[in-house]
């Protein structure tokens, strides 16, 4: 009996003792990499630097995926300067009642630092890491500080006060001690400058379709000097772009053709159906746009549209150009269609033809009674997302996006020009905003001035994301959407809701100013 | 001496090794004599079933026999002694003879009268690693009668639980074929752990405890106290269910087959628009959109619905798409035994179908366990259950949400009889039918369990049990979407997906336990090793772009595009566990218990955790000065103290990865990574839950009346919460251990025979349960405002319940006489006039200024919503808000039960009180709640300007009426007749000639009565979900 007692106490022990099986408990995973593989190596840095390519994507996104409220932030901008009536989805967001810390979207907010930190990461880690091709590697780091620029001005613009952290985060120094203060407007902006000035170097105007180039660099450059009053920089830059050559004003027909990879553009969201359908995926996640500023023709009384591409097909209509903007085009009062040919290639017609086969009105206009007064069966749409590439039945859309194209440069160097040598005929501003007027088919100017500029940048320019921020830097903002910015869904009740002033900054999220208390303030007014 | 993990592998060795040893004591073949018995019960009468255990006290042989259907029992056993025989039956009070030495070739004789228990103080309970006599138990333990959850009509064994265990909330997440419900047991102790209890059967950690057939389970226990949980360790918090299957008995051969077949039929509580109805919602929709005046239907209606409105047509939607469904489930099991070879089998088949077409499920489990006695010292078992399921449910919550929102106005069919796709002629307003018929899904899941375990007892009370098993779970799942569906109408194209996952667990447990009693002490001690892995793979292929319809999803190869995802985890845990109990003379009761785990998914430097109990018990009724109260039949008081741990996140959250994320130049594909927003934590550690137990147990009158007190306070320190990051550092979550949650409560379980009679017996029981949740502690006071900080983006605030609504409250509509007092409404002109003017917006009293809606900051418009401006500033803000526990404040059942001759009654009431829901059909604008005219809804008294109605706003074609969204908070409480059946057993002198030892015959109604005023199919479920259905059956059982 004394054996069993042994081999009874021998088996206590062994299972008594198991504390230093730390090896078996250790843990890996199988199906990811290690964030530390990112910024190891030139192969690491590369992926990690197409990551970037893809976050900036995401943060820019105009998908069915709202997560973080990202795609509500995004709209937001195309929908809530003076040229937009909205009908819904954003409206309570749109300086009403939702526009407030705790009910505005807050993944612009959020999102914007992650990209940030994830651009550092690559930009501090690289100048460590031989790589086989030296300029390869002063070329990563500049698309890299594009992408980090370009969000910190983003960031910026929209709150004002943000911070910088240029030091990438790891769960080691995630809690070092901080004090949360707001960043000066003379420090972000030459974070910003320093990035693009370091890109302007070391970037090439060469680039595939949706890399950041030289072009892109100088282009925000431009726009950050404008910020500055720094209008010589400013003239500067556009004239680089110029006199590169790289550049030119496509007919006005293809400016949002099927295919926006064109001499125009100057830097693109790519996006592709096949190699897509998430943010995640190469080939993104479908854009939203067309859907959002077009009016759900099909459902029109009567019945004689069907859904088709050449109307844009299934839709949306959340928010419509509204009639101040239709009155810059200077409309021919009888005939309501303007010289402009932009009126005719950036907008679906006013008259309909019915494409219902077997319809009696098939192939002819539609009759009077099958126009309502309701928005979202039908208005006046934007057609600059056209596609006709997709299925009729959705609105999701995988055509490319334009990011920046020539004719905002255009326009950037023409108001440049005329603030440095404060003469409303400066030779050279006139001869850039000519350019995009002649290519619209409309006489040129002989003199500018602020609201000419204003005014023709949103014909040429209007919806694509730009303007509020344009509105905002020339002090104009509350004034514009005040007098023009309507809400509504029918003549009947299209209204003007006021902004307030302080509204030309968006509301930081109440919870991240919990988070970083006590120094961190609210923007005023909220 | 390196790890544990390679000594358990080698417990093969060590087990051969003692065999060895004990090869001296191995059985030899010796001479037999028989004993035969008979048994008498009540009355009299001869027992059937009951259990005789007979042992010879010097050589340990064991062996065991059931009496038959006239009360006898025989049985061959070695010749020699002294033999001890052991009598017991369910009722019984158990009988030992001991002292016995038994001749060669002989037969022996006995004669044993057995007495009725007082109560069920006799009754054995399953513990962690053992069992106890229920007198002998100290710590909580809620056993539940198997024959009690089984009478629930469902397929879903959580939902048989519901209402049977004071402190065991079950929600039923879906209630679909194939669906299964939430345990919460005492209350939510995580926040971002995961919150169910483990369920071990037979020993074995199962996934889910619908991996196994309800009427193969012989006992099923729920431990809620630190003191039963603490041998379990790191998993425990959440509760532990232990579930024990039948196995064979020695001489008796059973075979019983027990089934039902019946119907399910849904039930709401609330009605749609009818057309016309939804004609008129949409005339005032689209007049609040234009001031006030209504437009003629030509403008606002499309073709189809105008032709539906001349008709006076409707589409009554839950007609067109519910069915009365069908329910069964048949079970033969088997069972018979040797002195040495016990076996039972178990096949189970379930067939049912779901109120909403194209879903079903068909399931079937078959298990076998078997026992066989090796030597007079060495047992081994096996136990093993093969579960294998086909089902099919497409996108079910669109659909039940469809039959509400979908519109009733205009033409389910195209005049060619194809489905018309959107029945009103509205983008918002989709075909149910149409999906239902095009969507098309498949699921297959298989689950295999083995299991062996052998027993070594070298001496008296002296076991060491070594149990291995693996058990695995295969899920194969296919969607298709044809090119009409949804999604196909949209795309021109077919899409779908198929994915594998496959589950792999394997444990190696060894269990020493000892129990001596050496005249009025007993001891019991118990040690357990213990090592399990678990191994999980996903792989997915969801495929879009698919060009025809004939393959359905096996036509993936021709997708245009294919994405696959691939998927996959390991975790490990490696315990070492222990207890020591004693008792003096069953009276005075110690115990000490504790585990510690060593877990994967935790910080490098954190693995392991440490999870001791103590424990103490005193049966004051066996006291002297207690004893001349006959009154008391049991009174008894015990006390627990313990910490248990979570261990339930996901694995990796202390490590730091990168997701991939690509990008594209022009054609060409770029591979990105990126790390997500989750920074990880490299010191991850468990959640410890420390919980404080007093109960006490009482009986009186010979127990007629019954019961047990209980109250508990569970403090859950170091949560496992994914706090929020300030995002200027770059990541927005971290996975955490902060602050703390309490759980305090009081549970009352009664039990009561009112009436016991030769032929009557009446029964029943109440309980009772109250649990009080709150955040005592968050991430401290970081603020420096001298208080604890709460967290306001997760709604986690200090004092509160972890799950609260926090927003303003909801008070009503703005009428026209409170905005423009004294005025008439125009319907010509769309405004409130005075004498053909607009009326002036009345004065505010406070401020002697216009009225402001604090909600628009802009005059009131009548018919709009009322928001209560909490701090009258004038404007709503978070200052408003209150704050609403989504928790009830208790829960309740009672139950009723009865035998008179061959019929048998009984009855279950469930309730649930004091919850508040958000029902989101009220105002969503996917559930057609938001009043715009776009879908069909909820039926509610909406206000119009010749309509002043209280709650519900004016309609308005444009947008939601702002502020609508705070009207959805109700009160969700509600009453339960859960459960009634009436059954009828033929008696004995009919069924012994035929053989049979049972034939009962019974109908049985599940969810027959619900009263609530929450607007929904069921009050406890989520909105979308699958709803409960009300359910009958008829049933037969056969046993022989």
């Amino acid at each position: 009996m004394k054996k069993v007692n042994t081999f009874i106490i021998a088996l206590l022990i062994i299972f008594l003792t198991g504390s230093s099986c730390q090896k078996w408990l250790k843990e890996e995973n199988f199906t990811k990499i290690s964030s530390d593989v990112i910024y190891k190596d030139e192969a690491g840095l590369e992926v990690g630097l197409g990551g970037l390519y893809n976050l900036q994507r995401s943060y820019e996104r105009t998908t069915d995926n709202n997560s973080n409220g990202l795609t509500q932030n995004n709209l937001w901008l195309y929908c809530a300067d003076d040229l937009g009536c909205t009908r819904t989805f954003n409206d309570a967001q749109i300086y009403k009642a939702s526009m407030t810390p705790t009910g505005f979207p807050r993944g612009k907010w959020s999102a914007g630092y992650q990209l940030i930190d994830r651009a550092s990461a690559v930009i501090s880690a690289a100048p460590a890491v031989s790589f086989s091709n030296p300029t390869r590697k002063n070329q990563l780091i500049a698309e890299a500080k594009v992408i980090r620029a370009y969000t910190y001005f983003k960031l910026w613009q929209l709150y004002d006060n943000i911070l910088i952290d240029t030091i990438p985060t790891t769960a080691e120094n995630a809690f070092d001690p901080v004090v949360y203060k707001p960043a000066s407007k003379t420090d972000v902006l030459n974070l910003i400058n320093s990035d693009l000035d370091f890109a302007i170097t070391n970037l090439s105007y060469l680039a595939k379709p949706g890399q950041v180039n030289q072009g892109f660099a100088r282009h925000l450059r431009a726009q950050v000097a404008a910020w500055q009053n720094d209008w010589a920089t400013m003239a500067a830059q556009v004239d680089s772009i110029v006199a590169s050559g790289k550049y030119s004003l496509q007919p006005i027909e293809k400016v949002f053709g099927q295919d926006v990879n064109h001499s125009e553009a100057i830097f693109t969201y790519q996006l592709d159906e096949l190699l897509g359908g998430s943010e995640a995926l190469s080939g993104g996640g479908s854009t939203i746009l067309g859907g959002v500023f077009q009016a759900r023709y099909y459902e029109m009384p009567g019945g004689h549209i069907i859904e088709d591409n050449n109307y844009g097909g299934n839709s949306l209509g959340w928010t419509v150009p509204n009639n101040y903007l239709r009155s810059l085009y200077n409309p021919d009062p009888i005939t309501g269609v303007s010289a402009d040919k932009r009126f005719t290639n950036y907008y679906y017609p006013d008259s309909l033809i019915g494409n219902k086969p077997g319809d009696p009105y098939y192939g002819k206009p539609l009759p009077k009674s099958s126009y309502p007064d309701n928005y979202r069966q039908y208005h006046w749409s934007v057609m600059k997302y056209k596609d006709i590439a997709k299925p009729a039945g959705t609105y999701q859309s995988y055509k490319d996006i334009i990011v920046c194209r020539y004719a905002e440069t255009l326009l950037l160097g023409a108001e440049a020009h005329w603030r440095l040598t404060n003469n409303p005929s400066d030779p050279t501003a006139l001869k850039y905003i000519n350019m995009v007027r002649a290519r619209a088919g409309v006489p040129p100017f002989t003199a500018i001035d602020q609201q000419t500029i204003l005014d023709e940048s949103a014909r040429e320019l209007a919806f694509e994301g730009g303007r509020w921020f344009l509105l905002k830097r020339m002090g104009v903002l509350v004034s514009q959407v005040n007098a023009h910015h309507t809400f509504g869904s029918a003549k009947t009740n299209e209204t003007v809701y006021p902004m307030q002033p302080w509204m030309v900054r968006w509301p930081i999220p109440q919870d991240q100013i919990d988070l970083m208390a006590p120094n961190f303030p609210q923007n005023p007014g909220y | 001496m390196k790890c544990t993990l390679p000594a358990v592998r080698s417990i093969g060795i060590i087990i051969l090794v003692i065999a060895q040893v004990f090869q001296p004591f191995a059985a030899k073949a010796q001479s037999l004599s028989v004993v035969k018995g008979i048994v008498h019960g009540d009355n009299n009468l001869p027992l059937v079933d009951a259990s005789v255990i007979i042992r010879n006290n010097k050589t340990n042989f064991t062996t065991g026999v059931k009496t038959d259907s006239a009360g006898v029992f025989t049985v061959k056993v070695p010749a020699g002694g002294p033999y001890e025989f052991r009598i017991s039956n369910v009722g019984y009070e158990q009988q030992t003879l001991s002292g016995y030495n038994l001749k060669e070739g002989t037969m022996f004789q006995l004669d044993v009268p057995m007495k009725l228990t007082a109560g069920t103080l006799d009754q054995v309970v399953v513990v962690g690693y053992g069992t106890r006599k229920k007198s002998d138990l100290i710590s909580s333990v809620a056993s539940i009668k198997p024959e009690n959850a089984t009478k629930n009509v469902t397929l879903d064994l959580g939902e048989m639980l519901r209402g049977k265990a004071a402190g065991v909330m079950v929600t039923t997440s879906d209630a679909g074929p194939g669906g299964s419900s939430n345990i919460l047991i005492r209350g939510r102790s995580s926040i971002s752990g995961g919150t169910n209890p483990i369920v071990i059967a037979d020993g074995v950690r199962i996934g889910s405890i619908n991996d196994l057939n309800p009427n193969d389970i012989a006992s099923i226990e729920i431990l809620k106290d630190a003191a039963a949980q603490a041998i379990y360790g790191a998993r425990a918090s959440n509760g532990v269910i232990l579930i024990t299957t039948k196995r064979g008995v020695n001489g008796k051969l059973t075979i019983n087959y027990d089934g039902y077949y019946g119907v399910q039929t849904a039930k709401r509580n609330f009605d749609v628009y009818s057309g016309p109805e939804f004609a008129q919602l949409k005339r005032e929709a689209d007049r609040a959109v234009n001031k006030n005046i209504l437009r003629p239907d030509a403008v606002i209606f499309s073709a189809d619905e105008l032709a539906a409105i001349s008709e006076n047509r409707t589409i009554d939607w839950a007609k067109e798409v519910l069915r009365p469904a069908q329910i069964q489930n048949h079970n033969l099991s088997f069972s018979s035994g040797t002195e040495r070879t016990k076996l039972y089998v178990g096949g189970n088949y379930q067939n049912m179908t779901g109120i909403v077409p194209t879903t079903n499920i068909k399931k079937g489990t078959l298990r076998i366990n078997l026992d066989q006695t090796l030597t007079s010292w060495l047992r081994i078992g096996i136990t093993t259950s093969y579960q294998s399921s086909v089902s099919s449910d497409p996108n079910v919550s669109g659909v039940v949400r469809q039959i509400v929102t979908a519109s009733p106005l205009g033409n389910i069919y195209n005049p060619d009889g194809s489905y018309n796709v959107r029945p009103g002629g509205n983008q918002e307003s989709f075909n149910p039918l149409l999906n239902l018929a095009e969507t098309h899904n498949s699921q297959t899941n298989r689950n295999d369990l083995e299991n062996i375990f052998i027993d070594i007892s070298p001496i008296a009370g002296l076991n060491n049990r070594i149990n291995a098993s693996r058990r695995s779970w295969n899920y194969k799942g296919l969607n298709y979407s044809t090119k009409k569906s949804e999604s196909g109408v949209g795309s021109g194209y077919g899409s779908g997906n198929i994915s594998y996952q496959e589950n792999v667990e394997w444990m190696v447990e060894d269990i020493i336990s000892y129990n001596k009693k050496i005249q009025q002490h007993s001891i019991s001690l118990t040690a357990v090793g213990s090592a399990s892995e678990q191994d999980y793979y996903n792989f997915n292929n969801s495929s879009s772009k698919i060009p025809n319809d004939i393959l359905g999803i096996y036509g993936l190869e021709s997708a245009l595009v294919n994405v696959p995802t691939i998927d996959g985890n390991k975790r490990r845990l490696l315990s070492v566990a222990g207890r020591a109990e004693y008792n003096y003379l069953s009276k005075y009761y110690a115990g000490a218990s504790g585990r510690i785990d060593g877990s994967s998914v935790f910080g490098s430097e954190n693995k392991w955790g440490y999870f001791p109990a103590v424990e103490a018990g005193w049966n004051i009724y066996k006291e002297p000065f207690l004893a001349n109260i006959k009154a008391i039949s049991n009174l008894k008081l015990r006390a627990s103290y313990g910490s248990v741990g979570n261990e339930a996140i996901p694995p990796y959250g202390s490590l730091s990865l990168a997701n991939q994320v690509d990008y594209l130049f022009g054609v060409d594909r770029i591979s990105g990574y990126a790390p997500g927003s989750k920074l990880a934590n490299p010191k991850l550690k468990w959640e410890t839950s420390t919980t404080l137990n007093l109960a006490a147990d009482f009986g009186l009158f010979n127990n007629r009346l019954s019961g047990t007190v209980e109250w508990y306070k569970k403090s859950t320190t170091d949560l496992l919460v994914n706090r929020q990051l300030n995002a200027s550092i770059g990541y927005t979550t971290q996975p955490d251990n902060i602050g703390e949650v309490q759980n305090k409560g009081i549970e009352v379980t009664l039990n009561a025979i009112p009436v016991r009679t030769k032929e009557l017996t009446v029964q029943a029981g109440l309980m009772f349960s109250k649990n009080k949740n709150s955040i005592i502690k968050l991430y401290g006071d970081l603020n420096g405002d001298g208080r604890e900080d709460d967290d306001v983006a997760n709604r986690w605030f200090i004092g509160q319940p972890i799950e609260v609504f926090y927003q303003p409250k909801y008070l009503g509509v703005w009428q026209g006489q409170e905005v423009y007092p004294g005025s008439t409404f125009n319907p010509n002109t769309g405004k409130w006039e005075i004498n053909g003017a607009q009326a002036p917006v009345a004065v505010d009293p406070k401020t002697n200024k216009p009225l402001i809606d604090p909600y628009t900051g802009k005059a009131p418009i009548p018919g709009t919503t009322k928001i209560e401006d909490k701090n009258g500033d004038g404007k709503i803000n978070s200052l408003d808000n209150y704050l609403t526990s989504k928790y009830p404040s208790w829960m309740g059942s009672f139950n009723l039960s009865a035998t008179w001759k061959g019929f048998d009654f009984s009855m279950d009431i469930y309730t649930v009180q004091g919850i508040t829901k958000d029902n989101q059909y009220l105002y969503d604008y996917t559930a057609g709640g938001d009043l715009r005219g776009n879908r069909n809804g909820i039926k509610v008294n909406y206000w119009t300007p010749e309509n002043p109605a209280p709650v519900y706003p004016q309609p308005n074609a444009g947008t939601s009426p702002p502020g609508m969204a705070l009207i959805g908070l109700q009160d969700a409480s509600y009453w339960r007749l859960q459960n009634l059946t009436v059954g009828y057993s033929l008696p004995r002198r009919i069924l012994s000639p035929l053989k049979l030892s049972t034939v009962r015959v019974y109908v049985s109604g599940q969810n027959l009565i619900t009263r609530t005023d929450y607007l929904s199919y069921s009050p406890e479920q989520d909105l979308y979900a699958y709803p409960t259905t009300i359910n009958y059956v008829f049933g037969l059982k056969i046993g022989l």
